[in-house]
C-alpha cells in the first residue's frame, strides 16, 4: 500500500518502534499536538453527519477537498478521554497534509494496526478505523458533486 | 416472582454493606493507605500511562488478563503472580476505576471476582469524574514490592455463564440482558467493515434477551451510576428482572455486560447474575443456535 510521502515517513517511523512503552509514549506525544478544528470550518454543535458513529470518543471529522483536488482534514474530539483519537487525528493530520483525493481513496484500515500496533482492542479499532472511513466517504461524496 | 425494594434506603444500605462503590473523596483521603492499591484498567491504551491517580497500577485487559493462546482467562497461577507483581495481597482492598464509565474496570472487577479477591470496589464516577474534580494524578508508574498472594481455583460457576449454560437457561425461559446497542440487538450493524472475522456471522440477538444499552447505568456527564432508586426503575420495575432469578448478561466479549453484572449483584443486590463472556462473538458464530431479529 503507497501511502502519501508525509504518511508513509510516519507509517515507518512506527513500523521501527519494537517495544510497546515507546509506542505508547510516542502515541501520546502525537496526541499532544492534536490540533482542533477551526471555527472557520465547523462550529459547536458539530453537523451530525460529520459524527463518526464507530467512534466511542465522539468525533467528528471534516474532509475540505479544494480546487486543487487537495484535501485538509479537521478533526474534533469531544470526548475528554479520547485520547487515542486525538492522536490518530494527530497522524492524520500530520500525514496526510497535502494529500490529494487519490492518496485519499488508496488510504487504508489497516493503517489503523500500522500505528497502533495489533494490541488494539475490537471496539477502539472500530472507532479509529471510522474516522478513515468517514474521511474517505466525505471525499468520494464531493467529488460526486 | 417479581419483587421491587419499595424501601430505597434498604437498598443504599445494601450497597454501604457491600462496600462495592467509593467516592472520589474517600479515594483522595485514602491514597497513602497501605491496604488499598488502586488499578486502572481502560479502553483507551493511552490513558493510563498519560497520567493516573497518584500510586496507581495499571491492568490492562489483553495482555493482563486474558490467556495469550486459548480464549480464557488467566489459571490460578496467573492470577497469583499478577496480584503478586501489583503489589496485592489477598487482604488489599482493591479499587478499580477506568475510562468510559468504568466499563473496563468493572471488566477487572470480575476476573478478580472470579479467583474470590475479597475486598474490592469500583471508583463510582471512575477516570472521568477525577479529573473534571480536578484532583490528583501523575504519570509516575509505581514500583511496589512483590507480594505472596494464594489465589483459589478461578471459580467459573458462580458469576459465569458458558454457552451450554446459556443453552440451558434460553431452554428454561430465564432471564437475559443483551447490554449492546440497539443495532447491534437488533442485528442492524453486525461488526466492523473491513474485519469480517472479528465480528460474527449472525447479526441478532439471543431469544427472549431483553436489550438495556450498558451505559443506561450511568450518569453520562460524570461517569457515577445512576442512583439506587433510578436503577431499580430500571431493571426491576420497567424490566421485570426478578431479583431471585437467574439471570444472564452479555455483550460482544463480555466487557460491557461485566458492567451490567455490576449494577445487578452489587448495587442492586440481585442473588443470581452471571456473565457469559463468549457474548456475541461466540453465539453469532455457534452452528445451529437459535438467534432472534
Amino acid at each position: 500500500m503507497a501511502y502519501p510521502e508525509n504518511l508513509q515517513r510516519v507509517v515507518d517511523y512506527f513500523a521501527r518502534i519494537t517495544d510497546n512503552q515507546t509506542r505508547i509514549q510516542t502515541l501520546i506525544s502525537y496526541s499532544k499536538r492534536f490540533v482542533e478544528v477551526t471555527e472557520d470550518v465547523a462550529v459547536r454543535p458539530f453537523d451530525q453527519r460529520h459524527r463518526v458513529p464507530e467512534c466511542e470518543s465522539d468525533v467528528y471529522v471534516w474532509a475540505i477537498v479544494d480546487d486543487n483536488q487537495n484535501v485538509t482534514i479537521h478533526t474534533a474530539v469531544e470526548n475528554p478521554e479520547g485520547l487515542s483519537a486525538k492522536a490518530f487525528a494527530a497522524v492524520l493530520q500530520k500525514g496526510l497534509k497535502d494529500a490529494t483525493v487519490d492518496d485519499i481513496e488508496k488510504l487504508d484500515t489497516e493503517l489503523v494496526y500500522s500505528i497502533f500496533g495489533k494490541q488494539l482492542s475490537m471496539g477502539k479499532n472500530m472507532g479509529l478505523t471510522g474516522m478513515i472511513q468517514m474521511i474517505k466517504a466525505q471525499t468520494r461524496q464531493h467529488l460526486a458533486g | 416472582m417479581y419483587s421491587v425494594v419499595t424501601n430505597i434506603s434498604q437498598t443504599y444500605q445494601i450497597r454501604k454493606m457491600k462496600n462495592a462503590l467509593v467516592t472520589t473523596d474517600w479515594l483522595q483521603a485514602n491514597l497513602k493507605n497501605p491496604e488499598i492499591r488502586i488499578v486502572e484498567s481502560n479502553e483507551d491504551p493511552l490513558l493510563y500511562f498519560d497520567k493516573h491517580i497518584e500510586g496507581a497500577v495499571h491492568i490492562d485487559w489483553t495482555s493482563d488478563l486474558n490467556d495469550p493462546l486459548r480464549r480464557d482467562y488467566l489459571n490460578r497461577e496467573e492470577f497469583a503472580k499478577l496480584c503478586s507483581q501489583k503489589g496485592i495481597t489477598n487482604e488489599t482492598h482493591v479499587i478499580f476505576y477506568g475510562d468510559k464509565n468504568n466499563w473496563w474496570a468493572a471488566y477487572a472487577f470480575w476476573v478478580f471476582e472470579l479467583f474470590g479477591h475479597k475486598k474490592m470496589s469500583l471508583l463510582d464516577g471512575g477516570r472521568l469524574k477525577w479529573t473534571t474534580e480536578n484532583r490528583p494524578m501523575n504519570d509516575v508508574i509505581p514500583e511496589y514490592e512483590y507480594t505472596t498472594y494464594t489465589a483459589q481455583e478461578r471459580d467459573d460457576v458462580r458469576n459465569r455463564a458458558f454457552r451450554d449454560d446459556v443453552l440451558k437457561h434460553l431452554n428454561q425461559k430465564g432471564a437475559m440482558v443483551d447490554v449492546r446497542s440497539p443495532e447491534e440487538f437488533s442485528g442492524e450493524r453486525l461488526h466492523i467493515p473491513g474485519y469480517p472475522n472479528e465480528g460474527a456471522l449472525r447479526g441478532g440477538h439471543i431469544p427472549g434477551a431483553q436489550n438495556i444499552p450498558w451505559a443506561t447505568a450511568a450518569n453520562p456527564e460524570n461517569g457515577t451510576f445512576k442512583s439506587p432508586e433510578e436503577l431499580e426503575l430500571i431493571y426491576a420495575k420497567d424490566k421485570q428482572l426478578d431479583r431471585n432469578s437467574e439471570i444472564i448478561t452479555y455483550c460482544r466479549i463480555g466487557e460491557r455486560s461485566a458492567h451490567t453484572w455490576f449494577v445487578l449483584k452489587y448495587i442492586l443486590d440481585y442473588k443470581n447474575v452471571r456473565n457469559y463472556d463468549g457474548s456475541w462473538t461466540e453465539w453469532g458464530n455457534l452452528v445451529g443456535v437459535p438467534v432472534e431479529k
